[in-house]
């Protein structure tokens, strides 16, 4: 029943993510709402779940979206990729980790989407891209992530402590 | 080879192998149907989802407007990018009147243009470029290269892509996109361009033309890419010293484009490019 569940969850953010959430502009920028539930998941719950979700993630984007399959599924891989490098940077604090995590996800999605444009001939002013999208979509996933992180951790199932100790 | 024979390495082929299957399919022109498909089933829903979650959006987009409400704010602005884009067509025709009876009978013989009215349904994500996608296509007689206006006459963009119940149009806003336009009061013709900030800029505008925050652009027509004297944008700031050949110019688009939810196609209109000599 897990899998059916998350992956109506992921239709459902996604289906939220290319319609209301582009509504709400902050800095004159939307969040990336999808990319910061995925990260805040795949370091609450792991990577096992995330290897399935993120791309499942990226196609759903591309299919309901403008942009391009490809081009959809490769930005959000990012998430996996950096996620799995936390044993080699030996971070403690497992919030901070999502903090980075989210930042380092936000910049090779917009890398890998700019890249992409580039390559279709679109002439990206990368100065003027990099101070009106890049960095406040930076701020506002920054932002995003603290309530989103914590509702992923409150919501997971933990060891309740055993009557009478 | 120890990354290769990980779980993680195994994942990572799988996943360059899906997005090489991916780019392979979208040259094939196979991607465009299963789009289509998804579309039809999801685009209501994300209609639905949208128009619920304007009035939070407006909210919270105007907080730092205390002294007004925000639905009178709304419908303000549209009445002013209305009046706007009425006024500069008055003024169009204005001129026209004053001195070129030729043109006003090319305008009179095309008086009954046909447009067709569509619902945007999705829009450009990333911040990058800005393209839409509309519920009407080749079906309703959509072909690429239509120039597409708002409600108050103002031009939004062309078609880009037409398929048989969807169209793209590329704002003119986009990075990408470029309209040959003119100076409504001096006619100094320049090309508009858009850029990755909501405005546009004017290049090969000459010093020599008056150019004042306040003044309107439209279409030249020339090219035959667009009809003539259609609405494009507000001069917001024109600057340049005495050295400068081009004056550096600013507009602010005249159509609603960042709230847009209906479109008008002029599909009466067929780009006709103008060969050089």
């Amino acid at each position: 029943m897990k899998w059916p569940l998350l992956i109506a969850g992921t239709l459902g953010l996604t289906l939220l993510q290319t319609s209301a959430v582009p509504a709400f502009q902050v800095l004159g920028v939307g969040s990336n709402l999808l990319l910061v539930v995925l990260c805040c998941w795949v370091i609450v719950r792991g990577t096992e779940e995330g290897m399935v979700l993120v791309p499942l993630a990226g196609l759903l984007v591309g299919l309901l979206s403008l942009q391009e399959l490809a081009t959809s599924v490769a930005a959000f891989l990012p998430i996996i990729a950096i996620a799995v490098l936390r044993p080699h940077l030996r971070v403690h604090s497992t919030f901070g980790w999502a903090i980075a995590v989210v930042v380092a996800a936000t910049l090779a999605h917009f890398i890998i989407i700019a890249l992409a444009l580039e390559l279709d001939e679109s002439n990206i002013k990368w100065t003027s891209a990099i101070l009106d999208v890049l960095l406040p979509t930076v701020l506002v996933n920054f932002v995003v992530t603290i309530p989103v992180y914590w509702l992923i951790w409150w919501s997971m199932p933990r060891p309740r402590p055993l009557m009478g100790t | 080879m120890a990354l290769l024979s990980s779980r993680l390495g195994q994942w990572l082929i799988l996943m360059a192998l899906l997005i090489a299957l991916l780019a392979a399919l979208a040259v094939s022109g196979a991607v465009a149907q299963v789009e289509d498909a998804a579309l039809t089933v999801f685009g209501p829903v994300q209609r639905t989802l949208r128009h619920a979650a304007e009035p939070a959006a407006n909210l919270i987009n105007n907080i730092d407007d205390f002294n007004a409400a925000d639905d009178e704010n709304r419908a303000l602005r549209n009445r002013v990018a209305q009046l706007e884009a009425e006024n500069a067509r008055l003024r169009e025709e204005q001129i026209e009147v004053r001195g070129r009876e030729a043109l006003i009978a090319v305008q009179e013989a095309n008086a009954d243009e046909i447009f067709i009215a569509a619902d945007v349904i999705t829009r450009d994500l990333t911040g990058l470029s800005d393209i839409i996608r509309i519920n009407r296509g080749t079906s309703d007689g959509i072909e690429n290269g239509m120039p597409v206006l708002a409600g108050g006459g103002a031009l939004v963009g062309v078609i880009i892509e037409a398929r048989d119940n969807v169209a793209l149009i590329r704002l003119i806003t986009d990075p990408k996109m470029s309209v040959r336009g003119l100076h409504q009061l001096s006619r100094a013709e320049g090309i508009i361009n858009g850029g990755p900030a909501d405005d546009l800029q004017v290049e090969f505008i000459p010093q020599a033309a008056d150019v004042q925050p306040g003044h309107t652009f439209v279409t030249s027509g020339l090219g035959g890419l667009l009809p003539a004297g259609v609405p494009v944008g507000v001069v917001t700031s024109a600057e340049g010293s005495v050295q400068d050949v081009f004056r550096h110019i600013r507009l602010r688009p005249l159509a609603p484009l960042a709230g847009l939810e209906q479109v008008l196609v002029q599909i009466t209109f067929t780009p006709e490019p103008i060969a050089g000599p």
